[in-house]
């Protein structure tokens, strides 16, 4: 699941686009998007990725956790 | 007063009989309705064959960010595959997307050949999301070429290239590509002709490539150039048109020239012709164009 979601992470870098993240991230399950990859970050950390991978899954998390009316702004 | 209690009949316990039943239909109800079995964390070699499909996607996506092909590998080797590359090139072929299959793609050629260094990984640009998620491109040219590939001429081409915005997906420039064995042969225009059809929803050049027996032939490398760009790309990614088959956007009036192969005669001034429909109304058209090999 870590390395799924650090997937979507490193593709995210790339394209920027958090809809087709979403859509990568909801095949996870019926969770929140953020839930996923905040067990992804634990799970990473226990299985010790690289800081750089980490980072990569943090900046997607800080992505989500942007309130909602900040990301629709033009 | 024994023959009294002999006189009644003993009935079988069909109670017990019944509770079983009702505790089983509970019990199915509970495990497959209510609170169903979720599996997480499992291999990617157990996941179904949807989801394996996905799985390659995600691991394409990711190097096509990353240019890792080590970490690709491992990626890949997750899923237990015994052609890795195979199963690449042929989920490209049934891939929908047409932007997955050349990411697919991309990454077989990779697997298949690791020396070849990709030598650009372009910065994200709203352009390439835009062919990455919205689906509507056309062929899949597996490789991007420009003559000088620096990274400024590559985003300039991506901006202002006038139709083949979808080559950018790719976003990876290969040196030498995968060979193919159809790179030499002279081909010939043979046929040239208009297409009028409104269901097209796009301009298109549409290249059919055949040998010299008339047979069509995939991996034959089409070179689609005009003034300020190129783009190569091969056919075989659409069965079933045909395995010679392969296309590209036009865009209206730009003027290209089309050459098959590496010393194929190259077709000039082709543009997107006008066409009616039954209302009199005007509507760009596409092309199509045949190549034969002598």
């Amino acid at each position: 699941m870590a390395d799924y979601v650090l997937m979507a992470a490193e593709s995210f870098e790339q394209h920027q686009d958090l809809e087709y993240t979403t859509i990568q991230l909801v095949q996870l399950g019926n969770e929140h998007p953020l839930r996923y990859i905040q067990k992804a970050i634990i799970i990473a950390e226990e299985l010790g990725y690289s800081l750089e991978d980490i980072e990569k899954l943090a900046l997607l998390a800080q992505v989500y956790q942007v309130p909602e009316s900040t990301l629709e702004a033009p | 007063m024994n023959s009294r209690f002999q006189e009644e009949r003993r009935q079988p316990p069909y109670y017990l009989l019944t509770g079983l039943m009702l505790g089983l239909v509970f019990g199915f109800v509970l495990t497959m309705v209510i609170f169903p079995v979720q599996y997480t964390n499992v291999p990617p070699e157990t996941l179904n064959s949807t989801d394996k499909d996905r799985y390659r996607v995600m691991i394409a996506l990711s190097f096509q960010a990353n240019q890792d092909i080590g970490r690709a590998a491992a990626r890949l080797g997750l899923l237990r595959d015994d052609d890795i590359a195979g199963q690449l090139i042929q989920q490209s072929r049934r891939s929908q997307s047409r932007s997955d299959a050349q990411v697919l793609l991309n990454m077989a050629q990779a697997i298949q050949n690791p020396f070849v260094q990709p030598v650009v990984n372009l910065e994200p640009t709203e352009e390439i999301l835009t062919d990455i998620i919205s689906i509507t491109a056309t062929p899949s040219p597996t490789l991007t070429e420009t003559m000088e590939p620096t990274n400024t001429e590559l985003d300039e081409q991506i901006s202002v290239t006038p139709g083949p915005t979808r080559s950018a997906s790719t976003a990876i420039i290969q040196s030498s590509p995968t060979p193919i064995i159809t790179t030499g042969l002279p081909f010939q225009l043979t046929e040239n002709k208009t297409i009028c059809n409104p269901s097209y929803r796009e301009s298109l050049i549409q290249v059919e490539v055949f040998n010299e027996v008339g047979e069509p032939i995939p991996n034959a490398r089409i070179t689609v150039s005009w003034s300020n760009g190129q783009n190569s790309f091969f056919t075989g990614f659409f069965p079933e048109i045909s395995i010679g088959y392969a296309d590209f956007s036009m865009t209206p009036p730009t003027i290209y020239n089309v050459q098959v192969g590496e010393i194929g005669k190259l077709v000039t001034n082709l543009t997107a012709p006008e066409c009616k429909d039954n209302e009199e109304n005007l509507y760009w058209g596409s092309l199509y164009l045949r190549f034969d090999a002598p």
